[in-house]
């Protein structure tokens, strides 16, 4: 075969199957990925028994445990709204008040359920002092660190 | 010695500029003198770099709070060895570990290249004196290691360092990604220096491809350290997560690893110039891309990396690389013409060029994928959450290619094959593949993930391959040696250690992602409540709770669990995990509940790591019921205390400390502080609290680790220069030996 007919069969076969590629990662990105809404979006597009994915900041002092359920506050961008959220199911790590998190809930009537297992958290290794440490400290004298007795 | 450390950076951000122009103007007027001062300049910066790392760290060391960065990563109580690890904790100080890397590998480069590239180093050395000179100027005025408070106003002690980065890998992981980042800019310098004297020849590519391989070889080993970190630090069982900052370190690693395999085309047969300097630029912009994205704060979502303000000169060096580089290149293109062209495309030439085409499309796959959030919010206005389901279908596909070829390669010969060629090569290995395949399907229940056998298929046909090349060439080594085959196999490999220590990373890639393919399909989750006495199972393991266990030191309050696993009854293994409450430093807490702070917790996982399986597990211990007590524990120290400052407060200001001291020393109260704490902590013992398990067995991800490990041996086998391994040789016997040659 003439090399250069060769060529440009091969650039058509390389073009075509990047194409294909790329047309693929469009599709599976748009179909893949799923909105993520903020503490004020939530409020306003909840439906009850709708599925969602709730992200934002976990509002300080809103996080307790109650038997094997953790319950926690996520705060809207303006920090003017929040959410509070039921979770039961694996905690990460770097979860703790005041991070960036997503977790998926159900509308339960208004009241929003974490599904199990949905929490994920920042990464912890970006630059960023350890959780509650640059908070004021007045009126309280952190004294001397605790020996087993 | 802040001053100092603010009049380094500034000293340095002078030889930038210095360097930069005499090498520039050295180069442009033949001036020898200049040039030799250009290069000594980067010298001259790797020295200074170092002393002001040292600075840093001995302000880390002795706890000097007047230093903002010291305030807010270290604190009294952490050990010595993390003190050593937080300057890389912080922004400021990575910044500063970066420029000194870079500057230590620069010096080395231009060292080793000073009596050759006698054209090209001078541009390089400007190259990387300019990427340096950013660096140092980030360090300098956006983000100063050595900014200070002043020293009345200075903290009596730090706020310490986040508890999750408290693990060893801490002391490697950062380092070793740094390192792998900063040898990039080596090739990447020399390629814009070769493609702007327009010498390009093989002379730049041989000299900075050992530098390209440490590069890969680190980055590398640094990904995998932190999915180790992640798997055993991060209390959710994962190894890898496809988080934008692995993704940001991955892509470079992938880019790199197609250079290193493309460059033997050209060395070899002269094909491939300008995908080879694409490939270069590509991993170098790619290095800094990946920091852009870590420090920049740009992706607004759950991928966020801590909000900055170096977005905007990240972007902007960003785009100088990809400008000057794409214009380079076409201003080049007739020089960068192959000299061959590909014979046939079942050839050896031809595997290599469709793994760079498999490896850059990966790459492509994970740009897109991680900066679609981004996209997508620029074209609907609305932020999308992107994770595994949208990497799957193009990376799992891709690797089992990858794989298949990783196998190919090796057997195919160059230029041409032939179908005796083929069939010589290809029966034992695909045999194997065959074997191991059916052995599987019938001993386990593997069939019912068709992707991970054809993982195990192609995994075992590349273990194949590299175990009949080092058989083969072992046995013609022996026939004309007539060593034993341990002397033979190792004379083998030093002789052509490129080339084995090739085969050596193909096996740790087999290795590794046949680990991968078992832990992510094969694995079993289960998540219990118990109280001690109870038990749950999970794939057949049984796990009893046995008792709570609780530990008060001065870092950390750890309440745990000792965990019985047993199999068909008969005792596998006892574990032991834990969660530890690090004390914070929120007035909120009160005087109790600072040590007892769910924020500031990290778990110690319990595991038992063996050849064919993990049994992993995580206990989230709950302090809810300690609640009551903490906070009755509060009211009462902070009443006596509120009381000790009222007294306190009616004397004169100038014996109000004295006072105040002995009337804390009177009270006891900070003895009495430490018993309450014991008390309360003591209570997780006696009362029979439910805990939060999490328990996953997983198949061969210790294949995951050993795999990387031999990945790391092939990348070092490859990476020795030839003297060190080289026999020392009599002269007086060199007759003999081409005697010897002739006669085989």
């Amino acid at each position: 075969m003439d090399p250069n007919r060769k060529r440009a069969i091969r650039l058509t076969v390389a073009l075509s199957a990047a194409l294909l590629l790329a047309s693929a990662l469009i599709y599976v990105s748009f179909s893949a990925g799923r909105d993520e809404l903020t503490a004020s979006q939530l409020l306003t597009k909840a439906r009850p028994g709708g599925q969602y994915i709730l992200a934002g900041t976990v509002e300080d002092g809103s996080v307790r445990r109650v038997g094997n359920r953790l319950d926690f506050s996520i705060l809207s961008k303006d920090r003017r709204v929040a959410v509070a959220v039921a979770y039961t199911g694996q905690v990460p790590d770097p979860f703790a008040q005041g991070r960036a998190v997503m977790v998926n809930v159900t509308d339960r009537g208004g009241k929003f359920v974490g599904q199990p297992n949905s929490l994920t958290t920042k990464c912890p290794s970006k630059y960023q002092a350890a959780s509650g440490a640059l908070k004021n400290t007045a009126g309280v004298p952190a004294g001397p660190a605790v020996v087993n007795s | 010695m802040a001053l100092l450390g603010r009049a380094i950076l500034l000293l340095d951000l002078g030889v930038c500029l210095y360097g930069i122009v005499a090498s520039v103007y050295g180069a442009r007027s033949r001036r020898q003198d200049w040039v030799d001062s250009g290069r000594r300049a980067v010298y001259a910066l790797a020295a200074l770099s170092v002393i002001a790392f040292v600075l840093l760290e001995v302000a880390f060391v002795r706890n000097e709070f007047a230093f903002k960065v010291v305030a807010q990563t270290s604190s009294t109580t952490i050990p010595l060895f993390y003190k050593l690890t937080a300057p890389w904790s912080s922004q400021q100080g990575s910044l500063l570990l970066w420029v000194t890397l870079s500057s230590v590998w620069s010096t080395l480069a231009l060292y080793l290249t000073q009596r050759r590239l006698r054209d090209i180093a001078p541009y390089a050395t400007a190259v990387l004196l300019g990427m340096d000179g950013f660096f140092v100027s980030l360090a300098s005025f956006a983000a100063n290691p050595f900014q200070t408070v002043p020293a009345a106003s200075a903290p009596a002690d730090g706020a310490g360092l986040d508890p999750l980065l408290m693990h060893p890998s801490m002391m490697f992981h950062p380092p070793m990604l740094y390192t792998g980042y900063t040898l990039m800019a080596i090739p990447f310098a020399f390629a814009i220096a070769a493609l702007i004297t327009g010498k390009l020849g093989p002379e730049w590519i041989r000299d900075t491809r050992r530098f390209a391989l440490a590069a890969w070889m680190c980055l590398g080993f640094g990904i995998i350290l932190g999915a180790r970190w992640s798997y055993t630090e991060l209390g959710w069982g994962g190894y890898w997560g496809w988080d934008a900052v692995e993704n940001a370190a991955l892509m470079p690693w992938i880019v790199c690893t197609a250079f290193i395999h493309s460059i033997q085309i050209q060395e070899k047969r002269g094909m491939l110039k300008v995908w080879n300097v694409s490939l270069v630029m590509l991993f170098g912009t790619l290095s800094i891309f990946g920091t852009f994205l870590v420090r920049s704060g740009v992706l607004d979502s759950i991928h966020a990396f801590g909000a900055s303000t170096l977005g905007v000169p990240f972007v902007a060096l960003l785009m100088v690389m990809v400008l000057t580089a794409v214009g380079l290149v076409i201003w080049r293109r007739d020089q960068l013409r192959s000299e061959h062209r590909l014979d046939s495309l079942i050839s050896r030439e031809a595997m290599f060029l469709l793994q760079n085409l498999i490896l850059v499309a990966l790459t492509f796959v994970i740009f897109w994928v991680t900066l679609f959030p981004l996209i997508s919010q620029a074209l609907t206005g609305t932020s999308v959450s992107v994770g595994p389901p949208a990497f799957t279908p193009f990376v799992v596909p891709l690797a089992l290619l990858l794989m298949l070829i990783t196998g190919i390669g090796p057997l195919i010969s160059w230029r041409r094959a032939t179908v005796a060629n083929l069939r010589k090569q290809f029966v034992y290995p695909v045999g194997f593949a065959v074997l191991v395949t059916l052995l599987v399907l019938t001993l386990t229940d593997a069939g019912r993930k068709p992707l991970a056998v054809m993982m195990f298929a192609f995994g075992s046909f590349v273990i194949g391959t590299v175990a009949q090349e080092f058989i083969r060439g072992t046995a013609a080594r022996r026939a004309l040696t007539r060593d034993f085959w341990p002397v033979a196999l190792a004379a083998l490999v030093r002789r052509n250690r490129r080339r084995y220590g090739g085969y050596i990373a193909h096996l740790g890639f087999a290795v590794m992602l046949i680990g991968v393919a078992a832990s992510s399909s094969f694995q079993h989750v289960r998540q219990a409540t118990l109280r001690p006495g109870q038990s749950v199972s999970n794939d057949g393991y049984v796990f009893h709770y046995v008792r709570p266990t609780e530990s008060v030191g001065p870092e950390r309050i750890s309440f745990g669990a000792i965990l019985n696993v047993t199999k068909n009854g008969h005792q596998v293994v006892r574990l032991h995990t834990m969660q530890s409450f690090y004390r914070a430093t929120n007035a909120a807490d009160g005087f109790i509940g600072q040590f007892f702070d769910g924020n500031n917790a990290d778990s110690t996982i319990g595991l038992d790591a063996g050849p064919l399986r993990d049994i992993w597990s995580v206990a989230s211990a709950d302090t809810g019921p300690l609640l009551p007590l903490i906070n009755r524990g509060n009211k009462v120290f902070a009443d006596e205390y509120n009381a000790i400052v009222t007294q306190v407060k009616k004397l004169p200001p100038a014996e109000q400390e004295a006072a105040y001291n002995a009337a804390l020393a009177k009270s006891n109260f900070w003895n009495a502080r430490s018993l309450a704490v014991n008390e309360i902590a003591g209570q997780y013992l006696k009362h029979s609290y439910p805990v939060v398990f999490q328990f996953i067995v997983s198949p061969l991800v210790t294949w995951l680790w050993g795999g990387a490990l031999i990945i790391f041996l092939g990348g070092l086998t490859s990476l020795i220069p030839p003297g060190l391994l080289a026999r020392r040789r009599s002269p007086a016997l060199e007759p003999a030996r081409v005697a010897v040659r002739e006669l085989a």
